[in-house]
């Protein structure tokens, strides 16, 4: 061989060493003013046929920024323009979600510190045995801070294909690990847009997404045009879902309606961040689903939308006139009327007796609107993501609400009657006991109107819960007194009463016609129980009302007859009383996700089979030296569920479980567990998620994090291995 | 009578009644925000001086087509443009045919792009601009009706007062000059179509380039 061919075998010989020689296969990194930019390959091996993934990482200088796919209101996207040899190609970017970056008022999408882009790299499978993939990029970004710098780098990388074991780089491995667990997910939640007004509603449901635990909600889209992206997002909560009211963009193309949602879920340890792939086809059923009157929930205010822009003196004006509005809601309609018709009988009397009367209610209506502030300030300061008309996630309060409505129709139906002073239509307003009946009709009043919501309302409460105890309370009060401002004015202003029809037989039609709004919010909240908690609640809430109708039959019965049938019928009526409330309760046990069967041994598709967890068969398990994964999930735990398809779904892990004799334990927490719960708080933890892996003999338990991708998994498995040195069995996979 | 407290309350009760009333009705001017422009609709009436002291009103353009071009010197997107020539080639062609084009500077003292009169003329005669006149805008008021993003970001209006276009001025957002050669042109495509009687078939497209420096 002449000189040159040696020469050559000794440089090929050189370039499979520096191949293999044990650092993380990376190209320099590239270092400009503001950015130090490197190509790094994951851990792993490239054979011919199958993908590694490599990664485009910009370490970003303090106070400047990269851009997302869709950049926003300005800027422009990493590109890279590959140079591959024949038999390697090289995928579309994939994307981490991205943060807001504000500038004046305008925004943009990108990253800030570390910005990481996935990209596949596929190779051929006829490609040589052994050759090393060499890879050549250009790459240019855009780096902005105020001003903006175009900047850019040229890298190699070569990746060696030959089948020696790779010594992994703990550096590429923490950045997989990092960008991955940003990286949208797909999971099986519907999503529907539809046009309401001059917002997009974006509608997100699933069975077992319970909203209550989101602090925070974001729809970036993937294309220019669709949404506004400095505009606030509200965000609301719909049974087993959200809905996300987002402004149109200056060209919204309302074919694809695709982008990423980012939610921050309260979890035990503290927040975490999770994004998603959407994808929302149009639906009209969305717009038609936010009527005034309907469930109005506004989450805790950080995502109140344009509610904080609102002054105070704004807020309490909405609240006041919203309050006004909210006496024609069907929910406090028929109550109202009934109120004002016992004015009319009493018109010709004492007008400051009637003027006492409207103080009382009014006084009735604005402690009650105090305290349901105070409960909910108490409740947001104890960390709950509440809101006006959070009550109604609870299917015991619509139950409870639905008995409530059914009574009051009842008694204007004529079915009983109960002395009058149900809504103050009777005599006792002329005597002084018949404040105190003013005083809980205005209470009564203010209790069935919180189901119901008005224009101007939802606003001016979102932004009261963004707002110091003392402002909140103070629109509050303000709802308060718009409510009671109709019947105040009415008896306070002589000539308006006056004005009120006669009493007459009318009256009597009138009052049961008003009947009607009210067993059509007794239908609507049978609804909301329906999607809550099935057929079954259904059934049970039905019942239940049924028991109530029995139960005022007795009474009325009791009430015509001898003293020894009436206590018979008395206790009777308190017995279909209780069945009916035992009914109530009982609907927790149908709320979704808790079903009877869902934690019996089971399988995620995919995924390892796992058995319900005990602390018994932990025990048992530990004492038989079985290395054990444990998963404390519940129904309501959005994390818990993403983590499980996400990282715990697959037949890479269940293989590996298999091989390396794992025992799985999953316990629902769903109900509590005083068990599940007993681990929690051994393990400092007081909520879900909880992942912990204990190894063979007694190796002590290693605890994975909140957010789990599948490499985490995997890589604790590989510690689990390595320290206790089982052997594992050849990887099956072979991409 | 048991009742003269109870009357000066009612009065009292009555008053701040009204009152509350009375500061509802307003309601209706509460959160009317600035109509962003929108082709189709007319658009936005300003008033800005230029850099010889001239003062320009839309108003005074009627029955002429203006075309709007936010622009920054020192921005990589705008030196693109410039630079090679497709600018000024651009203002050559509109003002030929009895365009009146106006660059518009919006950016605030102290922030990238501003400058003073003097500067701007020098900057129009050293890249051989070719604008009807250089509006200066630093307090940003002009920027802001048109709700300008980005620089460049083009705005035609027809000689009705009539917005015909907003958005970039190609379909390439980069910094690369060699990309204005190979980009669609969305103002020259607008430009023909108007000329042709047509309506603008692109009438709102992505702008692209750095934001414009705004105060505060």
């Amino acid at each position: 061989m002449n000189r040159s061919g040696h020469f050559t075998r000794i440089l090929a010989v050189f370039a499979v060493f520096l191949g293999i020689s044990g650092t993380a296969v990376s190209a320099s990194p590239v270092k400009t003013d503001h950015v130090t930019a490197k190509i790094v390959a994951e851990p792993g091996t490239l054979t011919p046929g199958s993908t590694l993934w490599v990664m485009l990482h910009l370490k970003i200088k303090e106070g400047w920024h990269t851009y997302w796919k869709n950049p926003g209101d300005s800027g422009q996207p990493p590109e890279i323009t590959w140079e591959l040899p024949d038999g390697v190609s090289a995928g579309a970017i994939e994307w981490p979600y991205p943060e807001p970056l504000p500038y004046g008022p305008l925004l943009n999408y990108g990253y800030s510190h570390d910005a990481y882009h996935l990209v596949p790299i596929t190779l051929a499978s006829n490609w040589t045995e052994g050759k090393p993939v060499d890879l050549k990029a250009t790459v240019n970004w855009l780096v902005c801070a105020d001003i903006c710098v175009p900047e850019s780098g040229s890298f190699n990388v070569s990746i060696p294909t030959a089948d020696t074991p790779q010594q992994t780089s703990l550096d590429a491995a923490l950045l997989f690990q990092e960008a991955r667990a940003k990286l949208p997910v797909e999971m099986d939640w519907s999503a529907g847009f539809a046009k309401a007004g001059d917002k997009f509603i974006l509608e997100i449901t699933g069975p077992n997404l319970q909203s209550g635990n989101i602090k925070k909600a974001t729809f970036f889209p993937n294309e220019w045009g669709l949404v506004e992206p400095s505009a606030p997002q509200a965000l609301n909560a719909r049974a087993n879902g959200l809905s996300l009211a987002l402004t149109p963009g200056q060209k919204p193309d309302t074919k694809k309606f695709d982008g990423v949602l980012v939610l921050t879920e309260a979890v035990a340890d503290g927040p975490v961040t999770r994004a998603f792939k959407i994808s929302a086809r149009h639906d009209e059923n969305i717009a038609a689903a936010a009527p005034v009157g309907a469930l109005p929930i506004n989450l805790s205010g950080d995502s109140a939308g344009s509610a904080n822009d609102l002054g105070f003196l704004t807020a309490v004006l909405f609240a006041v006139l919203g309050g006004i509005i909210l006496n024609l809601m069907p929910c406090v309609f028929p109550v109202l009327s009934m109120k004002a018709m016992a004015l009319i009988r009493h018109a010709e009397k004492d007008m400051s007796t009637v003027r006492l009367h409207g103080l009382a209610y009014a006084g009735g209506v604005l402690l009650c609107f105090a305290i349901l502030a105070g409960a909910l300030i108490a409740l947001k300061s104890g960390g709950q993501s509440v809101g006006w008309g959070f009550q109604l996630q609870s299917p015991i309060f619509v139950a409870a609400m639905a008995y409530l409505f059914f009574l009051l129709g009842l008694n204007l139906s004529g079915v009983f009657d109960v002395g009058g002073s149900l809504l103050g239509a009777g005599s006792g307003l002329a005597a002084r006991s018949g404040y105190s009946g003013s005083f809980f009709t205005g209470v009564l009043a203010a209790i069935v109107s919180t189901p119901c919501t008005a224009p101007f309302m939802g606003v001016a409460l979102g932004y009261a819960l963004t707002q110091p105890a003392a402002q909140s309370i103070g629109i509050f009060l303000a709802l308060g007194v718009g409510f009671a401002l109709p019947y105040l004015v009415l008896t306070f202003v002589p000539a308006l009463v006056r004005l009120l029809p006669r009493p007459g037989a009318w009256m009597e039609r009138t009052r049961q016609f008003l009947a009607f709004p009210l067993y059509a919010s007794v239908a609507w909240l049978i609804w909301v129980i329906a999607i809550q908690t099935g057929p079954n609640g259904v059934f049970a809430a039905l019942g239940g009302m049924v028991l109530i109708g029995f139960a005022i039959w007795l009474w009325t019965l009791a009430r015509g007859s001898g003293a020894g049938g009436s206590i018979v019928a008395r206790v009777l009526s308190l017995g279909s009383v209780a069945g009916a409330i035992a009914l109530m309760v009982g609907l927790t046990a149908l709320a979704p996700g808790s079903s009877v069967t869902r934690m019996a041994a089971g399988q995620t598709a995919n995924g390892p089979t796992y058995e319900s967890f005990s602390a018994d068969r932990l025990s048992a398990l530990r004492a038989a030296g079985t290395p054990v994964f444990i998963n404390m999930t519940a129904a309501w735990c959005i994390t818990c569920e993403v983590n499980d398809r996400v990282a715990l779904a697959s037949k890479t892990i269940a293989n590996r479980f298999d091989d390396l004799g794992i025992a799985y334990l999953k316990g629902d927490w769903t109900n509590g567990d005083p068990e599940i719960t007993a681990l929690l708080e051994s393990f400092g933890r007081s909520g879900v998620p909880l992942y912990v892996l204990y190894g063979p003999g007694d190796a002590k338990p290693v605890l994975l994090p909140q957010l789990l991708t599948e490499t985490i998994v995997l890589n604790a498995l590989q510690n689990l291995s390595t320290k206790s040195q089982i052997t594992a069995k050849p990887d099956r996979s072979s991409s | 009578m048991t009742m003269p407290s109870l009357t000066r309350r009612d009065a009292l009760l009555l008053a701040g009644g009204a009152a509350l009333v009375a500061s509802v009705s307003p309601i209706g001017l509460i959160g009317t925000a600035l109509a962003a422009p929108k082709p189709g609709l007319a658009a936005p009436a300003f008033s800005a001086t230029d850099s010889n002291g001239k003062t320009h009103n839309l108003a005074d353009y009627k029955g002429k087509t203006v075309i709007l071009e936010w622009t920054n010197h020192l921005c990589p997107y705008v030196a693109k443009h410039y630079g090679t020539d497709n600018m000024q080639a651009l203002q050559r062609e509109a003002t030929k045919d009895g365009i009146v084009w106006l660059s518009v500077i919006s950016s605030a003292p102290d922030t990238q792009g501003y400058v003073k009169a003097e500067e701007a003329n020098k900057l129009t005669a050293e890249r051989k601009a070719a604008p009807t006149a250089v509006l200066l805008d630093p307090m940003g008021k002009v920027g802001r009706t048109y709700d300008a993003r980005v620089t460049p970001h083009m705005y035609i209006i027809d000689a009705s007062g009539k917005l015909v276009y907003m958005g970039g001025i190609d379909d390439k957002a980069t910094t690369n000059w060699d990309d204005v050669k190979t980009a669609q042109n969305y103002v020259r495509a607008a430009l023909d179509d108007m000329a042709k009687g047509k309506p603008v078939s692109n009438a709102v497209t992505r702008a692209y380039g750095c934001t414009v420096k705004y105060d505060s």
